[in-house]
């Protein structure tokens, strides 16, 4: 299984992350003592990129399971299946992962329902173990697993205390503005000058955050308006597409941004 | 007003000025007072109107971000005070579409300028805007050249030459003598600010009387309404919007027609004889058990052994074998909105313990509640907000709620439905608890005010926004239904 997996789930290549601060060297001291770590932030702001460039940076591979409020806990744990010769048993993805020692990346934590949530609990404790009561058996987690999760603060739900209180929380914002504009200009392809005017824009529709919008434009949307201007779209259709449009279809919003978007370039 | 230009400026910017109306129907200039930014009913004529407010609006944010100092007016020449504000207003537009290139594409189809042989000192001034706001622009006239030239360090107009108020005032100095050299003829009382999405600049200028008119007639406003409800709890920081009206004998909105003034609800007393009502534990969380899944959590044992049946007797089989256990979801968000007119003194405590009762079958629910004194005046307070957990607060709130004034229903449901509509939920739900029909100081039309509130539940729908009513009288409940359909209900008089 290991074999195979690690193929299949380790990065060729390195994914590009731009540091904001001492993340990555935070990151890889919960690492060296396995502890569970939560990151959270805004849409967009890298969380993912993170993980992936973590994981590679770590020589892990990277099970990502984006989490949803259909998600049960046999999703995550294994279920047992039927074929023509009977039944047989499934692991799941997370079980996957504590068996191999991958890094096990649940994306948006928040959404999974509560009672799935807690199949994860013994993992991310000092026992390290998952209990797959189906199939009555105790899955020991391979000393290299890690339990890494993601969420959006400020949304609709909310994490139990008794679930948050296992991870060591990494808050992810929106980056620096020139780091922002570095990392528009790097994934884009962009010029520095086009990169800060888009960067520019994304810092004012987050001011509308909270007066309209739930949340402004995040770094990844930027990018795509980048990639529009790349291929030739001019930089206020690209921006309209990209980034006015998605963020709200609330008409007087709506009728805001694009002005914004006008005004910018 | 636009009601997209608050956003604009908090995007542009992140300046909030309060944007008000003039009321006087013959302004067609804006002007900017320590209240905030007037803008006119509507703008004039003979500009591109879709984007005139954008322009306007866009023009003065410029001067309360770059436009800090106050100019002495003593000293200068009517011809040069024109002068300082047109450079002024040069100064801020390029320093606004150094950040916002954008920007020049809004305001330069308003500087259409007409070249003549004798050009007045206003077409001059006209001139010299045109070519400072876009320093492509060639202008052949000498006294246009040299006021560019003061202007701009270098020949492109990319560098700014007047950065420092003394710097711009002795340009305009200047540029006012050749003016008086000219022989150009200058009418201070009649001259006007141009373009004109532009300010009449007062606000370069030390506060002066027109100013101290505006500001007292604004603030005369809410007075007037406080005045009315005395002895009543004040509201603290209201939050103004102006919502239009429909006129059903037009038939059209009044735009900015209301005004609703959002507030905390003040607490109710200390000594209040209403006790806390316990909170009820929320109901279980339903759940349902869905057998015969194509997945699950487990096997369903009857559809698995048919499955193998037919599996062994080789026909085919049904592959739906899984149990599964799902919660039944409540995705509802409720805004209960209670009616506090003068008229609900006798069933308010009736209309409290309902809103009550509703909060706590659980679900998203927040409880506001709304009064009127004309339609400058409409007093919408926050009993409990949707992410407030019910506790002694907002009961204190709740209680303290008392019945005054008149019933403004359709602004405070545009009101309700703004909030709600920038909410997420797959039902929104607007939940009026009223005991009758609409009614207010200002409005003598007796179904001026339903046939707003019928356009208002319009409005929500195509927001998806659901309005109901709980309405307390029968007699009211005819006149109701053509207002909310069948979205009207009667309380029951054993609620009461």
């Amino acid at each position: 299984m290991g074999a195979t997996l690690d193929a299949a789930y380790i990065a060729a290549a390195e994914p590009f992350y731009q540091p904001s601060g001492d993340e990555c060297e935070l990151f890889e001291a919960a690492y060296a003592q396995r502890l569970p770590v939560l990151l959270k932030g805004p849409a967009g702001c890298g969380k993912t990129r993170f993980i992936e460039h973590m994981a590679w940076r770590l020589k892990r591979p990277l099970i990502t399971i984006a989490c949803n409020d259909d998600t049960s806990a046999a999703d995550l744990t294994g279920r047992w299946l039927l074929d023509a010769n009977g039944t047989r048993w499934q692991d799941g993805p997370l079980t996957v992962a504590a068996r191999s020692g991958a890094i096990c990346y649940l994306d948006e934590l928040v959404e999974a329902r509560a009672d799935t949530t807690v199949v994860m609990h013994p993992l991310t404790d000092t026992r390290r173990m998952l209990p797959l009561d189906k199939r009555n058996e105790l899955v020991r987690a391979h000393p290299d697993f890690l339990l890494v999760a993601s969420y959006n603060p400020g949304g609709y739900k909310e994490l139990k205390p008794s679930t948050r209180q296992r991870f060591c929380t990494l808050a992810f914002g929106y980056p620096a503005t020139e780091i922002e504009v570095a990392i528009v200009s790097h994934e884009a392809g962009l010029d520095m000058e086009t990169a800060a005017r888009l960067v520019a824009l994304g810092v004012r529709t987050r001011r509308l955050q909270g007066h309209g919008l739930d949340e402004g434009a995040s770094t990844r949307m930027l990018v795509h308006a980048g990639r529009l201007i790349r291929e030739g779209v001019s930089p206020i259709a690209a921006c309209r597409i990209a980034v006015a449009a998605p963020l709200s279809d609330d008409a007087e919003v709506s009728a805001a941004l694009l002005a914004t978007v006008d005004a910018s370039f | 007003m636009d009601p997209a230009l608050s956003p604009y400026l908090r995007s542009l910017w992140n300046i909030t000025p309060a944007l008000l109306d003039i009321t006087e129907p013959q302004a067609t200039r804006p002007f900017l007072s320590p209240l905030g930014l007037h803008l006119p009913l509507r703008a004039p004529a003979d500009v591109p109107q879709g984007s005139w407010f954008h322009a306007a609006a866009a023009h003065a944010a410029a001067h309360l971000v770059f436009s800090q100092h106050r100019f002495d007016p003593a000293g200068l020449r009517p011809v040069t005070q024109a002068l300082v504000g047109t450079l002024e207003d040069a100064r801020v537009e390029w320093l606004a579409c150094r950040e916002l290139p954008g920007l020049r594409r809004l305001w330069l189809p308003f500087h259409a300028v007409r070249l003549t042989d004798t050009p007045t000192f206003e077409d001059l001034l006209r001139q010299l805007a045109r070519c400072l706001l876009d320093p492509s622009h060639h202008d052949p006239h000498p006294w246009v050249m040299k006021g560019r030239q003061l202007f701009f360090v270098d020949a492109a107009g990319e560098m700014l030459a007047l950065r420092q108020p003394e710097a711009l005032r002795h340009a305009a100095s200047q540029l006012g003598n050749d003016i008086g050299q000219m022989r150009l003829q200058f009418n201070a009382r009649l001259y006007q600010v141009m373009p004109s999405y532009r300010d009449d600049n007062s606000c370069l200028w030390p506060a002066d009387e027109r100013r101290a008119n505006a500001e007292h007639e604004v603030a005369s406003a809410p007075q007037g309404g406080a005045a009315a409800g005395a002895g009543q709890p004040v509201a603290r920081a209201a939050q103004r919007h102006a919502y239009p009206e429909w006129d059903r004998l037009v038939p059209m909105y009044r735009p900015g027609w209301c005004a609703v003034h959002d507030t905390l609800a003040p607490a109710g007393n200390a000594g209040s004889t209403m006790v806390m009502p316990r909170a009820a534990p929320l109901p279980p969380r339903q759940r349902t058990r869905l057998m015969a899944q194509p997945d699950g959590d487990e096997f369903d044992l009857d559809a698995l052994v048919d499955a193998r049946i037919a599996l062994h007797s080789g026909n085919a089989a049904e592959l739906r074998v899984y149990r599964r256990i799902e919660p039944l979801r409540a995705t509802e968000t409720t805004l209960l909105l209670i009616d506090t007119s003068a008229s609900t003194a006798d069933v308010l405590p009736a209309l409290q313990s309902t809103a009550l009762a509703i909060e706590q079958t659980g679900g998203r629910c927040a409880i506001h509640s709304f009064c009127s004194d004309g339609r400058h005046a409409v007093h919408y307070e926050r009993v409990k907000d949707f992410d407030e957990a019910l506790d002694a607060r907002c009961i204190a709130r709740l209680m303290g709620l008392r019945s005054r004034l008149s019933t403004r229903l359709g602004a405070a449901l545009r009101h309700a439905t703004h909030l709600l509509a920038a909410r997420r939920g797959t039902l929104r739900r607007v939940l009026l608890l009223t005991d009758g029909k609409p009614h207010d100081v200002d409005v003598f039309d007796p179904r001026y005010l339903l046939a707003d509130a019928r356009q208002a539940v319009r409005e929500a729908a195509r927001r998806h926004v659901l309005i109901e009513c709980l309405c307390l009288d029968q007699q009211a409940l005819r006149s109701l239904r053509g207002v909310f359909g069948a979205g009207l209900r009667r309380l029951r008089a054993d609620t009461r």
